[in-house]
C-alpha cells in the first residue's frame, strides 16, 4: 500500500479515526495491527521476516540488558554481535544475495574459471534496510546503555513496524520514538494545531510526490532509458530533473510519514533540510536523509574511530561509510560507485581545505556575501547531480555511457528550439512542472532562511493565507497530480532500499 | 473547542466545494454516452415512446428527426460508443425509472462482443453518464475487473488530467451549441465513404455468443417483458459483416425467438430498405445522414403500423422533438450544399431562410463570366468594381463594403462574424471573412463564399469560384 494509493486514502483515515476513539489501553495494539496490515498489503509472507527480526532484536535487547546488569559485559557483546550477524545476514541474503552471486559469477567468467548459474528467486522485502537498521540501532543503544531494554513486546514491535515510517524511513532512534510510545496513553489526541500541522506536512508531501516527482519521472525515464538517442541538452536536463525527482520522491515520503505520525501524536525526526542549498558535500549530507547519515555517523563512523585517529584514518573511515551507504541503497555496483564518489568528494575537499583557504585569502574573495554562498551551493549542486547519474543509471556501463554522451554530443540549441518538449512532457506539462518547482524553491527558501518548515510557517500566518495555501496545494494535487487511469504508478524510489 | 470545530467544518466545506467544482469542470462530457444520458435525464417523465439502446450503430442509424417528422414518434437514443450489452442493460434499468416507452429497441451489433472488458475510454462513456445510483455502481462493476472497481467508482481519478483539453463546454452548466437544444441522441454522419455493394454470402450454422453478452442480452429481453413493454432487436445496415458475425446473429435470433421477440437483420432486408453503399455510408460500419434517413423512414413506417405509438406532432409538450428534427433536416441540407460540385446550382441554396451568406470578390474576376454572373445576379449584386464584401441573411442583403464602411462586425448569442476590408501597402485590398475567430478564404482571384447555417450553428459550406481555374467551384 503506497501513500499515494486509493487504498491509503481509506486506510489512513480509518486507522486515525479508530485510534482517536478506542480506549487508551488499546492504542498500541491497534497501531501494531494497522502497521502489520499496512506492511502485509505488499506481501503477506514477508511479515514473518519483520516479525522474526523484531523478536530477535527484542530478545537480544532484554538479554543484553540483563547481562550488563549482571556484570557480564563479554556475554552482552557476544549477544550483540550475534544479533547484528543474524539481522545483517537476513539483509545480505534477501537484498544482496543475488548481487554477490552475480558479481562472483562475472569475476569467475572473466578469469575463465566457469560461472555460477544459480540465483535466489525471492523478491526483495519492502523496506528491509530501514527496519533492520532501526532495530539494530535499538540493540546497539541498549548495549551502550543509552536506553533501557524495552520489556513490552507489543510496544517494541510497534516501534519496529510503525507504519508511517516502516518502509522508507525516517530511520527512527529508539531514544526518540520508543520513549514516545511508552507514553502513548498520555498523548492528547485532539490537538487542532498539531493535527493541522501534520495535515499540512502530508499535503506538501503529496504535492512533492504527485505533482513534481512523478511528473519529472516521465522525462527522466524517457532520457535515462534511451540515453543513446540524446545529446547533452536532454541528458543534462534529465540529470538535473532526476535530482529534483529523487529529492521530491524521498523527501515527500518522509514528510507524509512525519505528518501522519504527527496527526497521531508522534514526533518523527526530520529527514531532509533543504539539501540543494548546501554549501559543501559535507553540508549536503547533514541535510540529506539525515536519519541515515546520523545512523552511519553514530553506529559506524564513530566506532571506526571517526576523525580521532589521524587524517589518513579519517579519510579511510569516510570512504568506508560512504561505500557502505552506497551499498545500503542498492545491490548494484553503480550505487557503490555513487557512494564512493560522495566519499571522494569529502576526502578531496578535506585535502584541499588549506589550498582553498589560501586562494581565498590571496584573491581577497569575500566569503560573507551572497555571491560566494551562491557559488558554493551551485558547485555543490553540480557535484551532487553528477553523482546522481550513477545512482539513476541501470548499471555502471550506462552511467559512463551517459556521461560520455554529454561530452561527445553537445546539443545546446535544443534548449531553445522546443525539442525538449518531445521527451514525454509537452509544453503544458512542462509549464506545470516549472511552476511546481518554483513553489518548491519558495518553500525551501523559507525553510533555509527562516528555519521554519512549511507547517510551522503557515501556522504563524493568518487563517485566510493558511487555508489558501493548503487548499491551493490540495487542488493542485487533485488536478495536476499524477495518478489514476493511464498513469503508470511510480513507486517511491526508496522503497527498493 | 467549539471555535475549532466550527473552523474545521468551515474549512472542510470550502475544500469540498473547491474539489466539487474542479470535478465538475474536469468531468468528461462526451456526447456519445455521457451527455446523451444527461439530456435524457432532462426529459419529462414518460415522454419517450420509443427507447433505442445500443452502440454507435444505433446512434448513427436511427434518425430521431425522421421518426418525428414522418411518424410523429418521440424517440430517444440512450446509447454509447461501442456499448456492450451489460451497459445497455443498466441504461435500460435507469431509463425505466422515469420512462415507460411503448417500444424498446435494442440495436444488436454488440451481440458480436468478444471481449469481457473494454478499454477505459469506452467504459467511461458507458457508465459515467449515469447518475449516482445502484445502476451506476453495478454498471461499473460489470465493466471492469474487480481490482479496478474502486478506481472507476471514484471517477475523478479517471479524468482529472483533462486539464490540457478543457474548452468552453467544461465551464458551462450545459452545452450551448445549437445541436444540443432538442437533441435526442442522434449523431449524423456528415460525409460519405464510397463502398461497393457488399456480398455477405450465405452460410449455415451458428456460433455461441460470449457468455457475458448472452447473460445480459437475455436480461434485457426479460426486463422488458417483465415490465410488459414490447421490445425488438434490430441489426442496422453496416458494410463489414463476416460469416462469423452472421452465425452469431443467428444465435441471437434464436434466443430472441425463445422470448418471442422480433429480430430484424436489415443487412438481409434489401427489399425493405435499399442502402446504396456508394452514397449512404459514413464508413464501413455506419450509415451517413442520407443512409439513416432511408433506413429510419422504412423502419419507422413499420413500427408505426405494428405498435400502438401515438403521433405527437403538433403537441407543444413535444416541441423539443420538433427542434431536434429541424436541426437534423437543416443539417441534411448543409450536407447537400457541401456535396454540390456544380457552381451553377449554388444560387438555389444561397437564398434559404436559415442561411447567412458572406461573400467577397477578390483579385481579378470577370463579371461577364457565366458562373460569376449567375452567382452574383442570384444575390442581386450588380456592381463589384474593385471587389468588396457582402452579407446576406435569408437571401436579403444586410450589408456591403460599398456602403462606406470598410469593416463590420456582427454577433449572435453564440457566434461572432467579422467582415474586414484591409488596404494593402500597394493600394489593393484584402477581404477577410472571419467567423468565430476562423478566417475563411478559398481563392485568391474570384469569389469567396461562406455559408453559415443559423439553425445548425455551423459553417455549412465555404467555397470559391476560382478565376484561376476556369471559374470552377472549389473547396
Amino acid at each position: 500500500m503506497e501513500f499515494n494509493s486509493i487504498d491509503f486514502m481509506f486506510f489512513f483515515p480509518i486507522v486515525v479515526a479508530l485510534y482517536f476513539v478506542i480506549p487508551k489501553a488499546a492504542r498500541q495494539v491497534w497501531l501494531l495491527a494497522a502497521s502489520y496490515y499496512f506492511y502485509m498489503s505488499w506481501n503477506a509472507k514477508y511479515a514473518a521476516l519483520i516479525a522474526a527480526s523484531t523478536l530477535l532484536t527484542y530478545l537480544s535487547g532484554v538479554i543484553i540488558d540483563r547481562c550488563k546488569n549482571g556484570g557480564r559485559k563479554g556475554r552482552a557483546l557476544t549477544v550483540l554481535f550475534s544479533c547484528l550477524g543474524v539481522n545483517l545476514g537476513i539483509l545480505l541474503l534477501f537484498k544482496y544475495g543475488n548481487f554477490f552471486i552475480s558479481s562472483l559469477d562475472k569475476g569467475l567468467r572473466l578469469l575463465h574459471i566457469g560461472g555460477i548459474d544459480q540465483r535466489f528467486s525471492f523478491l526483495l522485502p519492502v523496506g528491509i534496510s530501514f527496519y533492520t537498521f532501526q532495530a539494530l540501532g535499538y540493540t546497539i543503544d541498549v548495549y551502550r546503555g543509552e536506553i533501557k531494554a524495552e520489556r513490552n513486546l507489543i510496544r517494541y514491535a510497534l516501534f519496529v513496524s510503525f507504519f508511517p515510517q516502516l518502509v522508507a524511513g525516517p530511520i527512527e532512534r529508539s531514544k526518540n520514538l520508543l520513549s514516545q510510545m511508552q507514553n502513548i496513553r498520555q498523548i492528547k489526541l485532539w490537538n487542532a494545531r498539531r493535527i493541522s500541522s501534520g495535515a499540512i506536512l502530508m499535503i506538501w508531501g503529496f504535492f512533492m510526490k504527485m505533482v513534481i516527482a512523478d511528473r519529472a519521472a516521465i522525462l527522466v525515464n524517457t532520457v535515462f532509458d534511451n540515453y543513446h538517442m540524446y545529446g547533452s541538452a536532454e541528458l543534462i536536463l534529465a540529470a538535473v530533473l532526476f535530482a529534483v525527482q529523487i529529492y521530491c520522491d524521498f523527501g515527500s515520503y518522509s514528510l507524509i510519514a512525519i505528518g501522519a505520525a504527527k496527526i497521531m501524536g508522534f514526533a518523527l525526526m526530520e529527514n531532509f533540510n533543504t539539501p540543494y542549498f548546501a554549501c559543501s558535500i559535507r553540508d549536503f549530507w547533514s541535510r540529506w536523509h539525515i536519519s541515515l547519515s546520523t545512523w552511519f555517523r553514530d553506529y559506524l563512523y564513530i566506532p571506526l574511530g571517526g576523525n580521532r585517529k589521524g587524517r589518513v584514518r579519517k579519510a579511510v573511515n569516510i570512504m568506508i561509510v560512504f561505500l557502505t551507504s552506497g551499498l545500503w541503497h542498492g545491490a548494484n555496483w553503480s550505487y557503490v560507485v555513487w557512494g564512493g564518489i560522495h566519499g571522494a568528494y569529502q576526502v578531496i575537499g578535506d585535502l584541499l581545505t588549506l589550498y582553498r583557504e589560501k586562494c581565498i585569502r590571496r584573491l581577497r574573495v569575500d566569503t560573507e556575501c551572497f555571491s560566494w554562498k551562491f557559488l558554493q551551493a551551485a558547485v555543490t549542486f553540480i557535484l551532487v547531480v553528477f553523482a546522481w547519474i550513477f545512482f539513476r543509471a541501470s548499471s555502471l556501463r550506462d552511467a559512463f555511457g551517459y556521461i560520455r554522451r554529454i561530452w561527445i554530443r553537445p546539443t545546446p540549441w535544443k534548449f531553445f528550439n522546443g525539442d525538449l518538449y518531445t521527451l514525454g512532457l509537452e509544453r503544458p506539462e512542462m509549464n506545470i512542472l516549472v511552476v511546481a518547482i518554483c513553489i518548491l524553491c519558495l518553500v525551501d527558501l523559507i525553510r533555509y532562511r527562516r528555519k521554519m518548515t512549511l507547517d510551522a510557517f503557515l501556522m504563524t500566518q493568518n487563517l485566510w493565507f493558511r487555508w489558501g495555501v493548503s487548499f491551493g496545494l490540495v487542488l493542485m494535487i487533485f488536478v495536476f497530480g499524477k495518478y489514476g487511469a493511464g498513469y503508470d504508478p511510480q513507486q517511491f524510489i526508496y522503497f527498493q532500499f | 473547542m467549539k471555535k475549532t470545530a466550527v473552523k474545521f467544518i468551515a474549512g472542510a466545506l470550502i475544500l469540498c466545494v473547491l474539489l466539487w467544482q474542479a470535478n465538475r469542470v474536469l468531468a468528461v462530457k462526451y456526447d456519445d454516452g455521457i451527455y446523451s444520458v444527461a439530456k435524457f435525464y432532462e426529459l419529462e417523465d414518460n415522454s419517450v415512446d420509443v427507447l433505442i439502446l445500443g452502440s454507435s450503430h444505433a446512434y448513427m442509424s436511427f434518425n430521431t428527426g425522421v421518426l418525428w417528422r414522418e411518424q410523429g414518434i418521440s424517440s430517444y437514443l440512450l446509447t454509447a460508443s461501442a456499448q456492450p450489452l451489460w451497459n445497455s442493460y443498466y441504461y435500460l434499468k435507469e431509463a425505466l425509472k422515469t420512462q415507460t416507452p411503448k417500444l424498446i429497441v435494442l440495436e444488436g451489433y454488440r451481440l458480436l462482443e468478444e471481449e469481457e472488458y473494454q478499454s477505459a475510454g469506452f467504459v467511461i462513456k458507458s457508465t459515467y453518464g449515469l447518475k449516482w445510483s445502484r445502476n451506476r455502481i453495478d454498471a461499473i462493476k460489470a465493466s471492469v475487473p474487480r481490482e479496478q472497481w474502486m478506481g472507476y467508482l471514484l471517477g475523478y481519478t479517471q479524468y482529472h488530467d483533462r486539464y490540457t483539453e478543457l474548452s468552453e463546454e467544461d465551464f458551462t452548466s450545459e452545452k450551448k451549441a445549437e445541436r444540443y437544444r432538442g437533441w435526442k441522441g442522434f449523431e449524423m454522419g456528415m460525409t460519405t465513404q464510397q463502398m461497393g455493394q457488399p456480398d455477405f454470402g450465405t452460410c449455415t450454422g451458428s456460433i455461441a455468443l460470449m457468455e457475458k453478452t448472452e447473460k445480459y442480452y437475455r436480461a434485457i429481453l426479460e426486463l422488458a417483458q417483465e415490465k410488459n413493454i414490447p421490445i425488438m432487436v434490430v441489426i442496422a445496415p453496416f458494410g463489414g459483416m463476416t460469416q462469423e458475425d452472421q452465425k452469431r446473429f443467428r444465435t441471437a435470433q434464436a434466443i430472441a425467438q425463445e422470448y418471442e421477440v422480433p429480430f430484424f437483420n436489415y443487412n438481409f432486408m434489401e427489399d425493405e430498405v435499399y442502402i446504396d453503399y456508394g452514397t449512404d455510408m459514413y464508413n464501413t460500419s455506419h450509415l451517413n445522414g442520407r443512409g439513416s434517413c432511408k433506413f429510419t423512414s422504412q423502419w419507422g413506417e413499420y413500427i408505426a403500423g405494428q405498435y400502438k405509438i401515438p403521433d405527437h406532432r403538433g403537441d407543444p409538450a413535444y416541441d423539443s422533438w420538433e427542434q431536434d428534427a429541424a436541426y437534423l433536416y437543416a443539417l441534411l441540407e448543409d450536407v447537400e450544399l457541401r456535396e454540390t460540385a456544380d457552381a451553377d446550382k449554388v444560387p438555389e441554396y444561397l437564398g434559404k431562410d436559415n442561411y447567412h451568406v458572406f461573400l467577397s470578390v477578390d483579385g481579378y474576376c470577370q463579371l461577364e463570366e457565366e458562373t460569376v454572373n449567375s452567382v452574383l445576379g442570384g444575390l442581386g449584386i450588380d456592381d463589384v468594381q474593385g471587389g468588396g464584401l457582402w452579407y446576406f441573411a435569408g437571401g436579403d442583403a444586410v450589408w456591403n463594403s460599398g456602403d462606406g464602411e470598410a469593416s463590420r462586425y456582427f454577433e449572435t448569442d453564440r457566434h461572432d462574424f467579422g467582415l474586414r476590408r484591409v488596404q494593402r501597402p500597394d493600394g489593393g485590398y484584402d477581404n477577410e471573412i472571419v467567423i468565430d475567430n476562423q478566417n475563411y478564404h478559398t481563392v485568391e482571384n474570384g469569389i469567396n463564399i461562406v455559408v453559415f447555417d443559423g439553425v445548425t450553428g455551423i459553417v455549412a459550406d465555404s467555397f470559391g469560384i476560382d478565376a484561376d481555374n476556369d471559374y470552377q467551384l472549389c473547396r
